[in-house]
């Protein structure tokens, strides 16, 4: 059973931010949303394949929104965090605080 | 999870963070447009009222209507230029974009109402010429914003140099020479720290 206030509870971590790479994503899009993929490609040091896996993760909860668009003649995503995502993030940080100061 | 892995963690998604925050302001490119832009029209300006070339009155009609014209089509290729640089919609870049959108609207508002006053009575009207302290007061306003936001010195320095060319504007008032001075002003604050700025722009991704 999962408690709220014990801050050791594993259930009460978000498993679909709590992976290494998304950790990177959700970070990068808290201060620059929308990110272009390339550019979140770049700061997260993750192949096309394996971001765009992660990417559909988030967007299956509802934590980012992809938009495609053509800037010219080539095709361009722009990834945005949205207002679920940010909170959700949010709470991953307290989450966070609260185990670390437990810990302490 | 332990606790070394977590502190890995939190460790990499504050570096990723803060990539984000420092994300290099792209406003350079509009900067050094509309400093080379506003410099030259400002000298050709004093070089009609000094008579350097001897160049009749109409010349000033040709100048500022070419400012217009290069400066509407330039500020359009620009914005077209800067789609695909990373870190565009950071804190930093948007108040940038906001802040300099503003003062555009304000300067249109002036000096359209200046051009439809002067079309409307066909004469000149004495605006114009008294209009340098408050272009100096916008871009000092844009450029201290722009500055401060993204923590870029060179931009919070011109913006002091720009106010203080608001104090240049006023006291060579009604002089030729004060057109000199303005375009002298315009190319060392703006068209300077907008160099600065291109220089640390990062490549364009897809």
């Amino acid at each position: 059973m999962s408690d709220a206030t014990n801050p050791f509870d594993h259930a009460q971590i978000d498993d679909v931010i709590h992976g290494r790479l998304r950790l990177g994503i959700m970070a990068y899009l808290s201060t620059v949303s929308p990110a272009i993929f390339g550019e979140l490609k770049e700061k997260v040091g993750a192949t096309d394949g394996n971001l765009s896996t992660h990417l559909r993760k988030l967007e299956d909860a509802g934590y980012v929104r992809q938009e495609k668009r053509f800037v010219g003649r080539r095709p361009q995503t722009r990834v945005f965090l949205t207002d679920t995502g940010r909170k959700a993030w949010l709470i991953w940080i307290d989450r966070m605080q609260g185990l670390m100061r437990a810990a302490e | 999870m332990n606790q070394s892995s977590l502190h890995e963690d939190i460790a990499y998604v504050r570096d990723l963070a803060e990539a984000g925050q420092k994300a290099p302001l792209l406003g350079g490119r509009f900067l050094v447009f509309w400093g080379a832009l506003t410099t030259t029209a400002y000298f050709l300006h004093y070089a009609i009222a000094a008579g350097l070339y001897g160049w009749p009155d109409i010349a000033y009609a040709w100048v500022w209507g070419c400012f217009i014209a290069s400066g509407i089509l330039g500020q359009a290729l620009l914005v077209y230029t800067i789609r695909n640089k990373p870190g565009g919609n950071s804190a930093g870049n948007r108040a940038e974009a906001t802040v300099w959108m503003a003062g555009g609207f304000a300067l249109f508002a002036y000096f359209g109402t200046l051009i439809a006053k002067s079309l409307a009575t066909g004469e000149p009207v004495p605006g114009f010429e008294s209009s340098l302290p408050l272009v100096f007061a916008i871009y000092g306003t844009g450029l201290i914003t722009s500055g401060v936001m993204a923590n870029t010195k060179a931009l919070t320095y011109a913006g002091a140099g720009a106010f203080a060319m608001i104090a240049a504007a006023i006291w060579f008032d009604g002089t030729t020479e004060i057109w000199a001075v303005a375009s002298l002003g315009m190319f060392l604050t703006v068209l300077l720290p907008g160099l600065v700025l291109i220089r640390n722009e990062p490549k364009s991704v897809v």
